[in-house]
């Protein structure tokens, strides 16, 4: 679900390094709302990367996210994107 | 302050310092200049042009083109004349490759007329590869005619 | 809570497993879609009639290879020419992900002219990149290639490659009896004629520093290696050997040339040292061995054989002369061009009689089959190493054509006057 959000605004830059990983942290709030995200290992291109973050941005909250609190805590208040391209 | 605004100033705080970038280019009008060969070789002083044909991708010659040779070697010598045999491949293959595979062909020919008795010293060769078509278009009738070589005497 | 929601939350946590208790999704793919950019027509503060449009030289760029979609003018909602001018959100609602705005205007110099421009990221609101390129009004199409380059760079995250150079050759037609040394835009724009002979020219090659072409000329009646200078036309024939003197292509250094002499009887690789004015023999077989070219990391040179009955390509250390071969698949192998990066290689490949442009991995020697004509050869590769243009024919004409490396966008080069063949691109520069 998350996953799918992201993808379906996920860019990327055509003709680019199929090796590429970009490794981002986003923070939530229960709501699903994205509190801030930033990247913790980057691709080691600029272009790529941002492109991860753009999508990101787009998604601005995660639709459908309603879970318990206790599950919320554990695994979704802070987690990590990974970006590749295939 | 909404969630966006603080998610934008999270954003700012990583991306800003390092990414907004300011350059100054420069172009100049500085154009190339031409040249042009001047006397180049031309065919002047040929006073015969025999052909000798190849089949594809081959430098060896068949029973025909050996007999052709023996009596073009017969007459160069009669007539103590010099001989220029130019290599020449269809279009198909590398272009750098086809002029190693018409410089092959060239000295096949060369090796017969000194074996029919004309003295190596007479005798120069050139390969032009693919770049001399005598037939333009991509197909067999043409490339049969390119596949070639030229024995020039003078 | 939903069923089905849980099922799905459960599923990624055991899908993705972290070494610590924090949970990594994984995102593949995304879409390869081609980004959104709209360039406004610039403000033109000079006051004469405007004739070349920098905003459509950069659109042109933009879109020659498939990676940027450029929104027309006619449907912008504004037409800035200053950042307070800016409106994102129009922008966002026209789909485009970055904005370029900019103005052009004398300076204090004499015919230079300034043109500013600013790159916006629409998506996150922001100024990327803020430039101004400077030169005479005689270059406003150069400037605009050099503001393509910046936005491709800043971008794509890779170099821009629109103010680089095709060299190519142009052989004779009705209109021009002889054969032309050409160079030109790599969209066809401004070609000009470096070296116009009545005998064949072959086999072009840039220097390094862009300064100068290598190039066999027959206007000796033979094959020989000539240098030429870009900038005064001034040449030089390299120390010529009996029989072939053929294929050059230049050191890294710039100091040296690899090249095709038959001197011994038959096709080797020797290396032209150009302060020595020596020739240096590489390779030594009695078949064919040709169309050297030199790694990136200047260690190994890449040619040519028929060494092992058909033509495949090879790879020799340049000091310690180890032969090493690279390609398996196929009887037809050859005319090979290391990618900048040294890690794979473009060749001609037959298959079934029909000529291909192709490339292969040289890790893990994997070959892909890029075009799909049939007489394609002398492929080259662009410096960024995203494009290879090469030469292929329409009906019985030599045109010019590309393809990205990825094999999704092709074209045909365009704007070219006469038959071309023999592409070589130059390198970047600044």
């Amino acid at each position: 679900m998350i996953q799918r959000q992201v993808r379906e605004n996920w860019k990327r830059p055509k003709n680019i390094n199929q090796s590429l990983k970009t490794e981002i942290q986003i923070n939530l709030v229960p709501t699903g709302e994205i509190l801030s995200a930033s990247v913790i290992k980057s691709s080691g291109n600029k272009a790529f990367d941002e492109s991860a973050m753009s999508a990101i941005l787009k998604v601005k909250s995660f639709e459908g996210l309603t879970m318990q609190m206790q599950l919320f805590d554990q695994h979704f208040r802070k987690f990590t994107l990974v970006f590749t391209p295939e | 302050m909404n969630i966006f605004q603080k998610f934008y100033l999270t954003f700012l705080v990583i991306f800003l310092a390092s990414c907004s970038s300011v350059s100054t280019d420069r172009t100049n009008d500085a154009t190339a200049i031409s040249a042009s060969a001047t006397g180049a070789y031309s065919d002047g002083g040929i006073t015969s042009n025999n052909v000798l044909y190849f089949a594809y991708d081959r430098s060896d010659i068949n029973s025909a083109g050996r007999a052709k040779i023996r009596n073009l070697a017969k007459m160069i010598k009669d007539n103590d004349l010099s001989v220029r045999v130019e290599g020449h491949c269809d279009e198909r293959g590398t272009r750098e490759y086809n002029l190693a595979l018409g410089e092959q062909r060239a000295k096949t020919v060369a090796e017969l007329l000194i074996i029919n008795g004309v003295p190596s010293s007479k005798i120069s060769t050139v390969s032009y590869g693919e770049e001399k078509p005598v037939a333009s278009g991509s197909n067999e009738n043409s490339w049969s005619k390119n596949r070639r070589a030229l024995v020039k005497t003078f | 809570m939903n069923f089905k929601k849980l099922f799905l939350i459960t599923y990624l946590i055991i899908f993705f497993p972290s070494v610590s208790s924090q949970l990594r999704i994984e995102i593949k793919g995304g879409v390869e879609e081609s980004i959104s950019i709209a360039v406004v027509p610039m403000q033109w503060n000079l006051e004469i009639p405007q004739e070349i449009f920098i905003h459509e030289v950069i659109k042109s760029d933009l879109e020659s290879f498939g990676e940027f979609n450029v929104l027309p003018p006619r449907n912008m909602l504004s037409l800035p020419t200053t950042k307070e001018e800016v409106f994102y959100k129009d922008w966002r609602l026209l789909g485009s992900d970055y904005l370029v705005i900019g103005n052009i205007e004398f300076t204090e110099i004499d015919q230079e002219i300034r043109v500013s421009y600013t790159i916006f990221d629409v998506v996150k609101e922001r100024v990327i990149h803020r430039g101004s390129v400077l030169g005479p009004l005689s270059t406003l199409r150069k400037m605009g290639h050099k503001i393509s380059d910046k936005i491709y760079a800043r971008i794509q995250g890779i170099p821009g490659i629109f103010s680089t150079k095709i060299a190519y050759i142009d052989k004779p037609s009705k209109s021009d009896p002889n054969y032309n040394l050409m160079i030109s835009d790599i969209d066809g724009n401004d070609s000009l004629s470096l070296f116009s002979s009545p005998q064949p020219l072959m086999s072009p090659s840039w220097s390094p520093d862009m300064q100068s072409i290598s190039y066999v000329s027959f206007e000796e009646g033979t094959s020989r290696i000539f240098i030429q200078k870009l900038s005064n036309a001034e040449r030089r024939g390299l120390k010529l050997e009996k029989g072939i003197n053929s294929s050059p292509n230049w050191a890294p250094d710039g100091k040296k040339i690899s090249a095709v002499l038959s001197k011994s009887g038959n096709p080797d690789i020797f290396i032209y040292d150009l302060e020595l004015s020596t020739w240096l023999q590489v390779t030594n077989h009695f078949g064919i061995d040709t169309e050297p070219d030199w790694s990136p990391n200047s260690r190994n040179i890449l040619f040519t054989s028929n060494r092992s009955g058909s033509p495949q390509l090879y790879e020799v250390n340049t000091r310690t002369k180890r032969i090493k071969r690279l390609t398996f698949e196929g009887t037809y192998n050859a005319r090979g061009r290391y990618l900048p990066n040294g890690k794979g290689i473009i060749f001609v490949h037959r298959q079934n009689g029909v000529f291909h442009i192709a490339t292969q991995n040289l890790r893990t020697g994997k070959i892909r089959i890029l075009t799909d004509t049939r007489l394609d050869e002398s492929p080259t590769v662009s410096p960024n190493g995203n494009v290879v243009l090469y030469a292929t024919k329409d009906g019985d004409k030599d045109i010019l054509a590309g393809i990205t490396l990825d094999g999704k966008t092709k074209f045909v080069m365009p704007s070219l006057k006469g038959e071309a063949r023999e592409p070589s691109w130059s390198p970047l520069i600044d």
